[in-house]
């Protein structure tokens, strides 16, 4: 206060970048793709089952809206991977807690979590359609599975590192177990639960499209499939391209906006460490 | 709370649910106009119907027209389809690449 002058101190905050320079850039990106990919098809001069040109799959991608497909299948993907998402979410934070609330469950259970994360989703799903059939509930456990795994990993390792001296203050003032949970554990692992959710997230869209590949006669994994089956290559790559668009739509739209107000607030990444 | 509902996410998702809605409500009218010009607006029992499909169909397309009833026969564009349901008729009156429908005496 000397001399009666308020300075502000502590660390510099990093200059805020605008966002549309970001925007300009990745649409660059695109363009520059789609311009090379154009000029290697004139080039190349190749059968357009071999090697469409973005034309062609731009026709496909009309046509496919126009006779109805590409929207009932996209709602139909987002329907199933949106059902896996809540069920491995609520999967992964009950048994992330439960492992995490005793250290001999911990010892039990954690060495068969590890082993299960080890055996990727396309390999459960032989076994998969032999007990649920093919259909949609295949596709939301498939989705569930891969979704639920790094969520239990990250909460018991936020369950671990909350000091145990909040646990112990809420129980000295007459708190419970609940409370404690409540109060203090819950809270404690938020940032981990959603930076364990969006790479989750991220996997279970993959094991959204193996399992309606292999599984499913409707939703865009079967689209991307099924064309490449018949044929119709500039279909198969514009069910690859709706399948990008609708992970980057979820990412920026829900899971980086989730993850911004959560892990980065609690200061455990910074946003160019996000990006 | 607050920050929630005045997010971007929360403007999106609210953004996609009305434009859901919005082609929920005319598919809706656009069979209502299908199923009066068929003369089965008032259907309480399972009828017959030829399909008149708006685009070549295709193996998704014949996946939901055989749903609807039991397949007797196509032509084109055309499907014959005998004992659809009148629940099953307003769903397939209600898709956009349903042209037509045509009531037959079965």
């Amino acid at each position: 206060m000397a001399g009666g002058v308020l300075t502000k101190t502590g660390p510099a905050r990093p200059a805020r970048r605008l966002a549309w320079p970001t925007a300009a850039d990745a649409v660059l990106g695109f363009a520059a793709l789609l311009a090379l990919w154009q000029g290697a098809s004139w080039l190349a001069k190749l059968p357009t089952v071999l090697f469409p040109s973005p034309l062609d799959v731009a026709s496909a991608m009309i046509d496919l809206f126009q006779t109805g497909i590409l929207y009932e299948y996209v709602k139909l993907s987002l329907t199933h991977y949106l059902a896996g998402l809540a069920a491995g979410a609520g999967i992964g934070l009950a048994l992330g807690l439960v492992i995490a609330s005793n250290r001999r469950v911990s010892e039990m259970l954690m060495p068969l979590v590890n082993f299960s994360y080890a055996i990727v989703e396309v390999a459960w799903i032989p076994l998969l359609i032999l007990w649920w059939g093919f259909g949609p509930k295949l596709i939301v456990v498939a989705v569930a599975y891969v979704v639920a795994s790094p969520l239990v990993h990250n909460i018991v390792t936020g369950v671990r590192t909350i000091p145990p001296v909040y646990g112990r203050a809420v129980r000295a003032l007459g708190g419970g177990e609940w409370v404690v949970l409540r109060e203090v554990t819950l809270p404690a692992i938020v940032p981990a639960l959603f930076n364990g959710l969006r790479i989750g997230a991220g996997f279970g869209f993959r094991a959204l499209i193996f399992a309606e590949m292999i599984a499913q006669a409707e939703g865009v994994g079967f689209l991307i499939f099924n064309s490449a089956a018949s044929q119709q290559t500039p279909r198969t790559i514009a069910g690859m391209i709706v399948m990008g668009v609708l992970w980057l739509f979820l990412d920026r739209v829900y899971l980086r906006p989730l993850e911004r107000a959560t892990v980065q607030r609690w200061g455990l990444s910074t946003e160019a460490g996000a990006k | 709370m607050k920050a929630v509902l005045t997010s971007r996410s929360a403007f999106v998702t609210l953004l996609i649910a009305l434009a859901m809605l919005v082609n929920a409500g005319l598919d809706h009218l656009a069979g209502d106009r299908k199923l009066r010009a068929a003369g089965l607006a008032d259907a309480t029992v399972p009828v017959s119907i030829v399909v008149g499909l708006a685009v070549t169909p295709e193996q998704f397309h014949m996946n939901r027209v055989q749903a609807a009833g039991t397949m007797v026969g196509a032509e084109g564009r055309s499907i014959r389809l005998r004992n659809v349901s009148p629940q099953a008729l307003r769903d397939l009156a209600n898709r956009s690449w349903v042209a037509q429908l045509r009531r037959i005496d079965s």
